[in-house]
């Protein structure tokens, strides 16, 4: 289903490209009156604003511990505290670590209205037990409204949890896509295969210091490269590998300055960007994104989460890109653009100050998009057990549970429901994001 | 037109090559080493300490490599730094490799580095060949899974610590190890110059080194077999030849084992007999038969161990040709040669061709069903709208995007809960797999049985892959069908007085037909990479299983051969697209 999209947004670019330049009114007031007039649309962003509240707050909502407690004659917020101890910032008592929490004798004390933590193991309670079955309560502990699963673990605080995961996800992956896409589709689409044109010394000198970069970030450093991917330390790694990129890249553009001075080498070329990087979309596009994907995680032996976003958003960027190259193509065009050009400010200025800003609009339908089958990836990458640590509770992971026991139903019902709902109110937004951002639709 | 599909084409070339090598590079980044992977248990011989052992492990290791073609360098060229040796491929083990790529990347000095491998691998040779009669047992194994904890150590401090652990085992040893102590030193003092003449500047000089086209992508790509001059086969004839004779001799052998085993154990009870002297028996006839029987047990002696010579004298044969013969990998996957599965050792293109049967059966159907549903659904729902019927308009479109939402994964568990098991009383469906069991191997199950037996099966996951597709082509169609409506010639037709269900059918209805059409494009690579989540969750032997399965399992010259041709059928998809806009729309031009 994923991929049938795309044609819709291929076309919804097309027309952008072609779209009048002249606008009567201001642009965004037409998109939000078109948006609201689908109710659809509308009332998916309602939905998504309690979804989004559900993830922030999943903590308050579901957790062993107490909102607010008293124990021996002491105050304590145990649901606060545990943000400070997570930070490093302040630890428990030692009664709290050596009793459950559930267990603990307290004199008062407010729960939330779901008294388990995902991975709380409620052992009076285990082997599936149904929302209708016959449920063992204790003092603290309050009812499985959803039910269980094999461990006891509960299944409402599970997808309560699950809500962070899948947002994570979504907005994690799609920012990345949106970093590549625009990264790249502005490079093709405000030059084009036109309007680049670079000395020659410059190019063969980038060009070198490209390879060296490839050599000195990843070749010289593979395998501390390699172990921490392995052990999950990948952001560091990466900081120092962008750092050796930019130092060597600052060194080759300072060397063609005086070398630019000598006419065979300071002789400017037209580089085609546009027909490279589309090309280079065509590659992506090419191969089955969910096999691409499965082969990417095969390579990583520590299964985390933050890979699964990471590779989502490397692999899910080309409509992004597709979307900012349309769109500058039509911007470039104007005359503001021409004015930028001719008070002399570099093209850089021109394509991050004036350009993008003009073109973000359309991004959005595809982001709407892409979040959707970003949580659809990752709720199908736990269902089969692939790249997700095996603790970690998801809607895909809850689901896959009840292909364990068939007659745990709430198992197969619920989680899934859940994937299925977010899913439709990415893609409704999309839908009325689209009609509202068509330019077609105005006449 | 002819030019534009020609230039295409030619772009297809650099794009297939770029996701060739991006799947190479994938695999070559994977963890693990294939050829351990074959051989699995083959290797851990080495544990037991015998030379011979060690021998045959390494050996087998070697030719199982060379088999697969991984005993060459990795690429055309190699772009890192001076430090390492060009020749660092030829270390066989990938384990090995590592150990001297780690400590080079430490220190920098590869010949030091080398000089301790090799100093270590004699060392391992050396202990192996001591007859374990003579070796005291807890030292030795302690030995050898030090030195296995050495083959894979690269930090000092570990080093170190394992080389102390092994020189007090054989200084307090009082068996056969105790003469290895100088054998010992000389392993130290080959590792004290690898930390002690760091060179680790050159680790930061780049070097391009070029190592031609015996490589193992270039042989994956294009094969080692010659292109143009075909192989001289006579001797590979021959070999086949001969593999052929020592099988048609072996049930011969097979034949005189039994028959002697038989006449053994039979005389055997005939001498009991006659040695018990049981009563009423006739002692001289059950000599003559016990003589009788010696002279058979003495031909078919005979008989097998002629027949043995002959194989025996066949297989030195067959093994002294076979040695002479250059051995290529294969053909490469230009020429249809996609190679072996590394887990079950077939040829990936068999495998494939099994898994494709039930992808293409499954999607043939559903393919079929959602566009003969989804055309005429569409072609309505366009006229509810123009009608401005609108309930029974927004209950359709409701519905179908509701259909087009539901993640087909979830559908499929629910299906599977609650219509195949007894649990809920709707016990309807087979759980799982293609056929049952009694009918596939019934052989006579007549063809309607088998027929209904598998759509039987085949009903849940076929739904489960066609809804979606149907819904989403309804959309299609109904919105194109709309575009179409409004545009003049639809007003002319009915300025013209024609009924309604002329202008839908007649003149409407073949224009919006054009994006369903190119849409057919994106089904083969669909039906290529397959629904994977639904044939795992109905355990159907398809793609989406096998590929699922050969990447869990690192299996990839399936994978790569999967991955081509789904890119190969999406490129060509996406041009039949291309053109089949241009062959029905003649405003579409091509520059």
């Amino acid at each position: 289903m994923m991929f049938f999209g795309k044609k819709k947004q291929d076309e919804v670019a097309k027309a952008i490209e072609n779209r009048s330049d002249e606008e009567g009114q201001d642009y965004w007031s037409i998109v939000r009156r078109q948006f609201r007039r689908n109710r659809l649309a509308v009332w998916s962003l309602r939905f998504f604003y309690v979804i989004v509240f559900l993830a922030i707050f999943a903590d308050f909502i579901a957790n062993e511990r107490p909102l607010y407690c008293n124990v021996d004659g002491e105050t304590y917020f145990p649901v606060f505290r545990q943000y400070l101890v997570d930070l490093g910032m302040a630890q428990w008592d030692e009664k709290f670590v050596y009793k459950k929490w559930l267990e603990q004798d307290y004199e008062s004390a407010i729960f939330p209205p779901i008294t388990y933590s995902p991975t709380t193991k409620d052992y009076k309670n285990t082997k599936f037990v149904g929302p209708f079955d016959e449920q063992k309560i204790g003092k603290n502990n309050g009812w499985h409204y959803l039910g269980t699963d094999n461990l006891g673990q509960d299944v409402a605080s599970g997808m309560i949890h699950g809500t962070r995961t899948a947002m994570l996800v979504g907005l994690i992956a799609m920012s990345i896509a949106t970093l590549i896409g625009i990264f790249f589709g502005a490079l093709s689409g405000y030059f084009g295969d036109d309007r680049l044109k670079v000395s020659r010394i410059r190019i063969l000198l980038n060009s070198i210091a490209f390879i060296l970069a490839i050599f000195y970030a990843f070749g010289v450093r593979s395998y501390a490269f390699g172990d921490a991917l392995g052990e999950g330390r990948l952001f560091g790694q990466l900081g120092i590998t962008f750092g050796i990129f930019a130092g060597i890249f600052a060194i080759a553009n300072l060397l063609t300055i005086p070398l630019k001075r000598i006419p065979i080498l300071g002789k400017r070329v037209v580089v085609t960007l546009d027909i490279l990087i589309m090309r280079l979309i065509e590659v992506v596009n090419s191969i089955p994104i969910l096999i691409l994907i499965l082969a990417i995680i095969a390579i990583i032996e520590k299964p985390s989460l933050v890979y699964v976003m990471v590779i989502i958003g490397i692999v899910s960027w080309t409509g992004i890109a597709k979307f900012i190259r349309a769109e500058l193509l039509r911007v470039r065009r104007l005359e503001y653009i021409e004015a930028a050009q001719a008070f002399g400010y570099s093209e850089f200025r021109i394509i991050m100050r004036h350009a993008i800003p003009n073109a973000l609009a359309p991004v959005l339908i595809a982001v709407a998009f892409g979040i959707a089958s970003a949580i659809l990836t990752e709720s199908f990458l736990s269902f089969i057990g692939v790249g997700v640590p095996d603790d970690q509770v998801t809607w895909g992971s809850l689901l896959k549970l009840s292909r364990d026991k068939f007659s745990a139903w709430w198992l197969a019902i619920f989680p899934g429901m859940a994937i299925f709902i977010t899913v439709t109110i990415f893609n409704l937004l999309g839908e009325g994001l689209t009609d509202a951002l068509d330019p077609r639709q105005k006449q | 037109m002819f030019q534009y599909i020609v230039k295409r084409i030619l772009i297809f070339i650099p794009t297939f090559f770029l996701i060739s090598l991006l799947i190479f590079g994938l695999s070559k980044m994977a963890p693990g080493d294939p050829v351990e992977v074959i051989l699995k248990g083959g290797m851990q011989s080495g544990d037991t300490g015998q030379q011979e052992q060690l021998v045959s492990g390494e050996k087998a290791y070697a030719e199982k490599a060379k088999e697969l073609g991984l005993d060459k360098p990795t690429f055309y060229f190699s772009f890192t730094s001076t430090a390492y040796p060009a020749d660092l491929y030829k270390i066989q083990k990938a384990h090995h490799r590592e150990l001297v790529g780690r400590l080079i990347n430490q220190y920098g000095n590869s010949e030091q580095i080398m000089a301790y491998y090799n100093a270590l691998r004699d060392f391992e040779f050396a202990i192996a060949g001591v007859p374990s009669q003579n070796a005291d047992y807890t030292a030795k194994r302690t030995i050898r899974s030090t030195l296995n904890d050495l083959f894979l150590d690269y930090t000092d401090e570990t080093i170190r610590f394992k080389q102390n652990t092994i020189k007090e085992t054989i200084a307090n040893d009082t068996t056969a190890f105790s003469g290895f102590s100088d054998e010992w030193k000389t392993v130290i003092a080959a590792y004290d110059a690898v930390p002690n003449n760091p060179s680790t500047y050159k680790l930061y000089i780049p070097t391009l080194r070029w190592y031609g086209f015996d490589n193992q992508y270039h042989t994956w790509m294009f094969g080692d077999y010659p292109w143009l001059s075909s192989v001289d086969s006579t001797d590979y004839k021959q070999v086949a030849v001969l593999s052929e004779t020592i099988l048609t001799k072996t049930p011969k052998r097979d034949e005189f084992t039994l028959t002697l085993r038989q006449l053994k154990s039979d005389s055997l009870a005939v001498r009991y007999q006659i040695d018990s002297i049981v009563e009423g028996i006739n002692l001289d006839s059950m000599q003559l038969v016990l003589q009788d029987m010696r002279q058979e047990i003495n031909e078919v002696s005979a008989g097998l161990a002629s027949v043995n010579n002959e194989i025996d004298v066949l297989f030195a044969k067959r093994d002294t040709l076979s040695q002479n013969l250059v051995k290529f990998t294969g053909k490469g996957f230009l020429r249809g040669d996609f190679g072996i599965s590394y887990m079950d050792n077939r040829p990936v293109a068999t495998k494939i061709g099994e898994a494709l049967y039930w992808t293409l059966l499954m999607n043939f159907f559903a393919i079929l069903i959602s566009y003969l549903i989804s055309i005429p659904l569409g072609v309505k729902s366009a006229t509810w709208k123009l009608q401005n019927r609108s309930t029974i308009d927004n209950i359709n479109t409701t519905s179908l995007f509701v259909l087009y939402s539901l993640p087909s994964f979830w559908i499929g568990t629910i299906l599977m809960v609650f219509l195949t098991t007894p649990e809920y009383g709707l016990d309807w469906f087979p759980s799982g797999g293609v056929q049952d069991l009694e009918i596939a191997q019934d052989k006579n199950a007549g063809f309607w049985t088998v027929l209904l037996d598998i759509l039987h099966h085949m009903i849940l996951p076929i739904f489960c892959i066609t809804y979606g597709s149907l819904a989403f082509l309804s959309r299609q169609m109904r919105s194109s069908m709309l575009g179409v409506v409004r545009q003049d010639y639809i007003r002319t037709a009915r300025a013209k007085g024609l009924s309604e269900r002329k202008v839908i059918w007649k003149h409407a209805f073949r224009n919006s037909l054009f994006p369903i059409i190119t849409l057919f494009s994106a089904v083969f690579p669909r039906a290529l990479s397959g629904s994977i989540a639904i044939e795992l969750i109905y355990t159907i032997p398809g793609m989406g299983t096998l590929v699922f399965t050969s990447i869990i399992a690192r299996d990839w010259p399936v994978v790569f051969t999967i991955v081509m041709f789904a890119a190969i059928l999406t490129m060509i998809g996406n041009l039949i697209a291309d053109i089949l806009y241009a062959v029905v729309d003649p405003r579409v031009s091509f520059k």
